[in-house]
């Protein structure tokens, strides 16, 4: 695993950085921003929506760090902090290396060690089969499909929502002390 | 005109019906709201919430007063929200106990539909709940929602872990519960 860890997003510099790679076409419709339309978007607009996801109240939004800015993750209990969501978005001149699987880890221990979450969801476009794919080599359980959430090239697609309960971390966390 | 069902009408907040309102909120089984609120809720806070509202043509949510066409009772307030331009809304209702089992919920849930799928063109309806209210599932049910997502005891209320349902239903199944009226709405997407 890659030494990584989650911390603050502290500058000008991180933001950037966070936009340079979230404007990589790759991603779009996959960027984890709030309210975020699936087409190429403006350093500029990529810049506002990282700064205001920075300042959100409930919720925390963290540079992924292994060296240098690789990725973003964010955890979100505006609904309720009893179960958050969350999304983890890695630059793609970085992927393949177990970033996103180490920073699910680090947020997933964050929240069930220090908050009251007692499941931690997460949804993936079911067009994106990277994401779906990792999302169950994390051991994420599907718990439904919301219809028709967005078009892509000429059709609806669905959103697949996956949890990971408390007791499935227990399970996972014991297993790597 | 107002939204007309066949049992109540739609139609705006006028300030008598913030009375309503607050008793609504302020009743652990009307409050329609998945996490439990504090029942401390004023007519001025019900004021602020929704008289700030502005004009506006493009409108992503709107709120509405349930009032029966027989006697003209007020029975409720159902609202939509989170609304992508000729895609799909997220909705919700309180009825007053008084009116359950009525028909009145039912209706005016449909009279809803009506215009969201008749009039603003949507392809897909939302709405959440919680598994612990059967009353409200079965009601969505026969309305032709569908269960998209559980999210398991994503919900702590009345002492007891329930699951978070997040419920759907598409244009053409309402239009199918509905064989009277014609949807001449092209969608190329299907």
């Amino acid at each position: 695993m890659p030494d990584l860890k989650l911390r603050p997003i502290e500058s000008e510099d991180d933001v950037a950085a966070i936009a340079t790679f979230l404007a990589d076409p790759s991603l779009v419709g996959r960027r984890g921003l709030r309210d975020d339309r699936p087409v190429p978007r403006s350093m500029a607009s990529l810049v506002r929506a990282i700064e205001g996801m920075a300042e959100k109240e409930l919720g925390e939004t963290w540079v992924v760090d292994s060296g240098g800015v690789v990725g973003m993750v964010s955890a979100d209990w505006w609904w309720d902090a009893m179960s958050p969501w969350v999304h983890v978005v890695i630059d793609p001149q970085h992927q393949r290396h177990g970033h996103g699987t180490m920073a699910i880890r680090l947020v997933l221990d964050h929240l069930f060690l220090n908050t009251p979450a007692h499941i931690v969801q997460g949804g993936v476009p079911g067009w994106d089969d990277e994401g779906l794919a990792f999302a169950e080599s994390l051991g994420a359980v599907e718990m439904g499909r919301m219809r028709r959430v967005g078009v892509r090239e000429g059709a609806y697609f669905d959103e697949v929502d996956f949890v990971i309960t408390r007791d499935m971390w227990e399970e996972e966390h014991a297993s790597r002390r | 005109m107002p939204l007309e069902g066949d049992l109540v009408r739609l139609r705006e907040i006028r300030e008598s019906d913030l009375d309503l309102f607050a008793e609504l909120r302020n009743d652990l089984e009307m409050q329609a709201w998945s996490r439990t609120l504090p029942p401390d809720y004023t007519i001025e806070m019900i004021r602020r919430r929704y008289w700030d509202r502005d004009f506006a043509y493009r409108r992503t949510d709107a709120i509405f007063i349930i009032e029966t066409k027989d006697k003209e009772e007020v029975a409720g307030m159902i609202s939509y929200s989170d609304l992508v331009d000729r895609m799909e809304a997220t909705w919700g209702v309180a009825v007053h106990k008084r009116f359950w089992g009525t028909g009145v919920g039912h209706d005016a849930a449909d009279t809803l539909l009506h215009f969201l799928f008749h009039e603003l063109g949507l392809r897909v309806v939302r709405l959440w709940t919680q598994s612990g209210n059967e009353r409200a599932v079965a009601a969505f049910e026969k309305l032709g929602f569908k269960v998209a997502v559980r999210a398991p005891n994503a919900i702590f209320k009345g002492g007891q872990y329930v699951d978070n349902l997040g419920m759907d239903l598409l244009r053409e199944e309402w239009y199918a519960l509905h064989p009277d009226l014609e949807d001449s709405l092209e969608d190329p997407f299907r």
